[in-house]
């Protein structure tokens, strides 16, 4: 039987990013945070989308390779809910 | 101006910080250094940053790696808002001072500092840079009680702010000074930030070297003066054509797993973008650019498109897959379109402007 995917909310995308970005932290109740100004690069928001990519089993959609669209916790786990339903669509 | 005398004369204080600001762009450290310390002085120093950084040259051995840069001719000789004075290493040690209260009294005299340290010794950096020695140019604009503070970049050439314990610091600059590795500097820079109220917007200068980027040429390198300077001349890519350059090199580490995939070229690209988009808005604000011409536009996504290429050849390389390299190749294509056609109409509005 296949491993269960975890369920995209805030909390375990806080965990994905805080792995992607370590040593950086952050928080959910840091969710409207912009984490550029929290210290996040460009290298650190792509290695964002390939974790994120890997631990759902999603194809995060080439908006999100602009930091612009995902430079927030909660915008991250809006892109990847969506980028979700998308694969559950097709 | 105040003489070094002087300067050694200061009393050192406890805490001391000058002013830096996250520069634009920091593609090599020292630009950073520039950046971090002119856009202190944005108003003043705009023009200035309107009228370079405006031609691109890349250097094509897929052997070595790529080597590419702005067309620059003296970087700190041409702004006037810097002065640059050079202390060797043994001035330093000759003057029998402490290398840490030697930085601490040049910073409390209200001069910057650019050097060479080991990273090594010094634990803000990751791990990785602590298995191996690893010189680096840093800038120092401050110190606390117990630290010296630094700005310098790691992964994404990105300027960051850094502070090291002293007793790590001067082991991080003895590293060096006592000839461990090739320091280009030679001792310290002592960067003086002033402010210039002489400096003019050369709108001239500007047309012509636009021209030459459009054109893919340069007329200003100094390559004959150095060894080997007519083989790299031959083997150097100006201007737009350096997007070609690029897309070469991607296909071939595509096709050929030996050859390396290097980030920078592609960085450097988007960093010129960037600036171009500061420049729009002095145009703009100097009234020599209508905002809704379309070269406005079509550099705009030119920037976007380089961001893209450059994020997916990243992600590229977090995952070992070369395959992703061809949507950063479509990407790059997209940018060559929209900044040729987007330069050549901003050449035709600002020859008019």
């Amino acid at each position: 039987m296949p491993d269960k995917k975890p369920e995209i909310t805030l909390e375990t995308v806080c965990l994905i990013v805080n792995r992607a970005i370590a040593p950086l932290t952050v928080e959910p109740s840091q969710a409207d945070e912009d984490l550029q100004e929290l210290g996040m690069d460009s290298l650190g928001h792509v290695a964002v989308i390939v974790e994120l990519e890997k631990e759902f089993g999603i194809q995060i959609p080439e908006e999100g390779l602009l930091f612009s669209q995902m430079n927030t916790l909660r915008k991250i786990t809006e892109v990847a809910a969506g980028a979700e339903q998308m694969e559950e669509g097709a | 101006m105040e003489t070094m005398n002087n300067m050694m004369s200061h009393r050192g204080e406890a805490r001391c910080v000058l002013p830096v600001r996250p520069p634009e762009y920091s593609y090599h450290a020292r630009d950073g250094a520039l950046f971090a310390l002119i856009g202190t002085k944005e108003e003043q120093t705009l023009p200035w940053v309107a009228n370079n950084f405006l031609n691109l040259e890349i250097r094509k051995d897929y052997t070595q790696g790529f080597v590419a840069d702005f067309v620059m001719l003296d970087m700190w000789g041409n702004c006037p808002w810097i002065i640059r004075h050079n202390i060797p290493h043994a001035v330093v040690k000759a003057a029998g001072l402490d290398c840490v209260e030697f930085i601490k009294r040049v910073v409390s005299s209200g001069y910057y500092c650019f050097l060479h340290i080991d990273r090594y010794y010094l634990p803000v950096y990751p791990l990785s840079y602590h298995k191996m020695h690893f010189y680096h140019e840093v800038l120092v604009y401050g110190y606390t009680e117990t630290e010296i503070l630094f700005c310098d970049y790691i992964d994404g050439r990105k300027y960051h702010t850094f502070s090291g314990s002293y007793d790590d610091f001067r082991a991080a600059y003895q590293s060096n000074a006592d000839g461990n590795a090739w320091d280009y500097l030679s001792g310290m820079d002592i960067l003086e930030l002033r402010d210039c109220d002489w400096y003019e917007y050369d709108h001239d200068k500007l047309i012509r070297e636009l021209t030459e980027y459009v054109q893919s040429r340069c007329e200003t390198t100094l390559y004959d003066l150095y060894p080997g300077g007519k083989a790299n001349k031959s083997a150097t890519f100006f201007g737009l054509e350096v997007y070609f350059s690029l897309l070469d090199f991607l296909e071939l580490v595509m096709e050929n797993e030996k050859v390396q995939l290097t980030i920078l070229p592609i960085q450097l690209e988007y960093c010129h973008k960037t600036l171009m988009r500061r420049r729009l808005a002095y145009w703009i604000q100097q009234k020599r650019l209508d905002p809704a011409e379309r070269c406005c536009t079509l550099l705009e996504t030119a920037e976007k498109e380089c961001l893209l290429a450059r994020n997916y050849a990243l992600k590229s390389q977090a995952l070992g897959d070369r395959g992703v390299l061809a949507d950063a190749m479509t990407h790059l294509r997209r940018a060559q379109q929209a900044d040729w056609e987007g330069s050549v109409r901003l050449l035709e509005a600002l020859k008019n402007g």
